[in-house]
C-alpha cells in the first residue's frame, strides 16, 4: 500500500510549539477513527510472520510472549519470528516496551506468559552467542579506559575466566574496530570520542564477540550523520555475515532501510511483519496515536520539540 | 638528605614499620583503583567502621592475636551484607549503609568503653600503631596482599567490564553479584590487614587517595594502576621519615599513621593544583589560538582523524 520511504530528515517532523501538550485537532480526529482499524491489526501478527515453519534457521521466535515487572504487564502479545541473518526493527513511542523486549531476549527480564526462544534455547542460555549494544550515553565518559580495551571486552566471554586476551583476540578486536571505521582511535580514551563514535565503539565491541544475534538499543539516538553512515555500513556487513540483528529505533526511515522485519509496539504488539506492511498508516496510528500522520503519501511521526 | 631518608630505618622497629607500610600501601592502592572505578569509596569507609566491633571482640577474646580473626569475620559478613543490600533496589543504598556503619561503630565503642584502659585501646584501634608492628603482623599483611593481589589479577578482565558497563556484563551472562562479592571481600581484607598498622579510620586514605591522585595525572588505566601503586608505598616511606624526624629531632610527637595520611593528602593537593594549572594553561592557549585564527579550526565531531595511528591493539592492562 502506501510506501513509507520518508527520508531521514523528514521522518521526525517537529510539531509546532503550541502542539506540545496535545496533537493538533485536525490530526486528533483521524486518531479516534483509527481505533477500529487498529484493533483489526492487532490479532493479525501471526499472519505476518511468514516463515513460521520451524526451520533450523531461526534466530528468535516470540510465541505470544508477555513481559511483566512484578504485577504490571508492560508488554504483551509479542508473536513472530526473526529468521537467522534477518534484521528486526522495534518501533514504538517512548515507554512502548522496546528496551523491555530486548532485555527479555537477553534473558534479563523473565517472560510472564508465552515464550521467547533465542537460537533454539531459552534466552538466558543463549547469551554466549548474543551480543548487546547499549546506548553510549549510559556509560561513564570519565572512565579511564581506551577504545581498544573496550572492543577487547567483546572477546572476554570467548577468552574465559582467568586468562589474558591473545594475539588472535587482539586481531579480531582490531578488525571489528576497522569495521566501524575507528581503527586509528584504538589508543584514545573512550571519553574523548564524540557520542556517535562512542556508539560505534560499542558496536565494534559487539562485533568482536562474533555473535549469532546482535541486539541494539536505540543506536542512532543523538548520532551525527558520519557516525550514522558508519553504523549502517557496519550493520550491513554484520547482516551479510549471517548474524541476525534486532534494532530498536524511533526512526521510521532507518527502520525501513535496515530491516526486513518490523515489530510495532506500544504496550502490546501492534504489527509484526515486512516493513511495507508493518509501517502502514493504521499500525502506526495505533502505536503513536495522533502523532502519526501522512505527508505526501509517506507516514511520519510528529515529535515534540 | 639521604641520611634523613635512610638513617631512621637503622632501627629494627622502623624497618618493620617500613616493610608493613610499603606492602600495605601498594595493596591498598591497587584495590583503590578498582574502588575508584566502581565509586565504592563510601562502601570502603562503611566497612572500616563496620569492622570495628569485630576488632574489639577479637581483642577481648584473644588479645592482640584475636584482632585479625575477629575483624576478618565481621568484615566478611559486612561485605556479604553490603553485596546483598546493593542488589535489592528496595532500600536506598547509602541510607542503609549509613545506618549499618554507625550502628556497628556504636557497638564497638560500647564494648571498648567497658574496659579499664578505654582511651588507649580506642586510639589503638582507630589509628593503629605502625611503629609497634611485629613480624607476625607483617606476615599477615603479606599473605593478605598475596591473596588479594592474586584474586584481582585473575578476575581483572571481568571486574573491569563490570565496573565499566554493569548492564553489558549482565547481558554477557556474567554473575555480577559474584564479581561484586569478590571485590567487596577483597576490600574487606585490605581493611582488616590495615587495622593493626594504621587503624580502621586511616585505611580509607590509603585506599582512596593514591588512585584519585593517579587518575588526575593520567587517563590510561595501566598508568593509573602503576602510579597509584608507586604513590602508596612512597607516601608511607615519607610519612615514616617525617614522623621519625619530628619526634627525634624536633621533639614533636607525630603519630606515624597520621603522618602517612597527611603526606598522601598533601600529594593529592599538589597533583590537584598541578592539573588545575595545566588545564587552565591549556584553556588559555586554546583561547589565544582561537582569537588568532579567527573562525573555524574546530574539527567536526564525526570526522575521522588522519590515518597513521597504531595498527595494533596495545597490550594494555587487560
Amino acid at each position: 500500500m502506501s510506501t513509507v520511504t520518508a527520508p531521514t530528515p523528514a521522518s521526525c517532523l517537529t510539531a509546532p510549539g503550541a502542539a506540545g501538550g496535545s496533537p493538533a485537532p485536525a490530526i486528533a480526529l483521524p486518531d479516534q477513527a483509527a481505533a477500529a482499524p487498529a484493533a483489526e491489526v492487532a490479532p493479525a501478527p501471526s499472519g505476518y510472520a511468514a516463515d513460521e515453519e520451524a526451520s533450523p534457521g531461526i534466530a528468535v521466535s516470540f510465541d505470544n510472549a508477555a513481559i511483566a515487572y512484578g504485577r504490571a504487564t508492560v508488554l504483551r502479545g509479542v508473536h513472530g519470528v526473526l529468521p537467522a541473518g534477518g534484521t528486526l526493527a522495534l518501533i514504538g513511542p517512548n515507554g512502548a516496551g522496546k528496551s523491555t523486549l530486548i532485555k527479555a531476549v537477553l534473558g534479563l527480564v523473565p517472560v510472564a506468559v508465552g515464550s521467547i526462544t533465542v537460537l533454539d534455547r531459552a534466552p538466558a542460555a543463549a547469551r554466549r552467542d548474543v551480543a548487546y549494544v547499549p546506548q553510549a550515553d549510559t556509560l561513564d565518559r570519565d572512565f579511564p579506559i581506551s577504545v581498544g580495551q573496550i572492543v577487547l571486552m567483546g572477546r572476554y566471554r570467548r577468552i574465559g575466566w582467568c586468562r589474558r586476551p591473545g594475539r588472535a583476540d587482539r586481531a579480531t578486536a582490531l578488525a571489528a574496530l576497522e569495521a566501524v571505521g575507528l581503527a586509528e582511535r584504538a589508543r584514545d580514551r573512550f571519553g574523548t570520542l564524540s557520542g556517535g563514535q562512542r556508539q560505534r565503539v560499542l558496536l565494534a565491541r559487539a562485533i568482536a564477540a562474533e555473535p549469532r544475534l546482535l541486539l541494539l538499543d536505540e543506536p542512532f539516538n543523538g548520532v551525527d550523520v558520519v557516525s550514522q553512515d558508519a553504523l549502517l555500513a557496519a550493520l550491513a556487513t554484520v547482516a551479510e555475515s549471517g548474524t541476525a540483528t534486532v534494532v530498536s529505533t524511533h526512526d521510521l526511515a532507518l527502520a525501513q532501510v535496515i530491516s526486513d522485519q518490523v515489530c510495532v509496539l506500544n504496550g502490546r504488539q501492534i504489527a509484526f511483519g515486512p516493513a511495507a506492511h508493518a509501517l502502514a498508516p493504521e499500525p502506526l496510528r495505533a502505536a503513536y496515536g495522533g502523532a502519526a500522520v501522512e505527508i505526501g503519501g509517506q507516514s511520519v511521526i510528529l515529535t515534540r520539540p | 638528605m639521604t641520611d634523613l631518608l635512610i638513617t631512621p630505618f637503622e632501627h629494627p622497629f622502623m624497618t618493620r614499620a617500613l616493610i608493613e607500610i610499603v606492602i600495605l600501601g601498594a595493596l591498598s592502592a591497587a584495590v583503590g583503583v578498582l574502588v575508584m572505578l566502581r565509586r565504592l569509596a563510601f562502601l570502603t569507609d562503611a566497612l572500616t567502621h563496620a569492622v570495628f566491633p569485630g576488632v574489639v571482640v577479637g581483642f577481648m577474646i584473644g588479645g592482640t592475636d584475636g584482632i585479625v580473626p575477629g575483624a576478618l569475620l565481621v568484615a566478611g559478613l559486612a561485605a556479604a551484607g553490603f553485596t546483598a543490600l546493593a542488589s535489592t533496589r528496595r532500600i536506598s543504598e547509602d541510607a542503609a549503609m549509613a545506618m549499618l556503619l554507625t550502628g556497628c561503630f556504636a557497638v564497638g565503642v560500647v564494648l571498648v568503653s567497658r574496659r579499664e584502659s578505654y582511651t588507649a585501646d580506642l586510639t589503638g584501634f582507630l589509628f593503629g600503631r605502625l611503629l609497634t608492628v611485629n613480624t607476625t603482623d607483617i606476615t599477615v599483611t603479606a599473605v593478605t596482599a598475596a591473596v588479594a593481589g592474586t584474586v584481582l589479577l585473575l578476575a581483572r578482565k571481568e571486574l573491569l567490564l563490570r565496573a565499566f558497563d554493569p548492564q553489558g556484563a549482565h547481558a554477557a551472562g556474567y554473575p555480577v553479584w559474584l564479581l561484586d562479592l569478590v571485590l567487596n571481600l577483597v576490600i574487606a581484607m585490605v581493611v582488616v590487614a590495615a587495622v593493626r598498622a594504621v587503624g580502621t579510620v586511616l585505611v580509607i586514605a590509603l585506599v582512596v587517595i593514591p588512585a584519585a591522585a593517579a587518575r588526575l595525572l593520567t587517563g590510561r588505566l595501566t598508568s593509573v594502576l602503576v602510579v597509584a601503586v608507586l604513590l602508596g608505598p612512597l607516601s608511607g616511606w615519607l610519612g615514616l621519615v617525617i614522623s621519625y624526624d619530628a619526634s627525634v629531632h624536633h621533639d614533636v610527637r607525630l603519630a606515624a599513621g597520621a603522618a602517612v595520611v597527611l603526606v598522601l593528602v598533601s600529594i593529592y593537593g599538589l597533583v590537584l593544583a598541578g592539573s588545575a594549572l595545566r588545564s587552565w594553561a591549556a584553556r588559555s592557549r586554546a583561547a589565544r589560538r582561537r582569537t588568532r585564527a579567527g573562525s573555524g579550526g574546530a574539527e567536526g565531531p564525526g570526522r575521522p582523524r588522519a590515518v597513521g595511528g597504531p595498527r595494533e591493539l596495545s597490550r594494555e592492562a587487560v
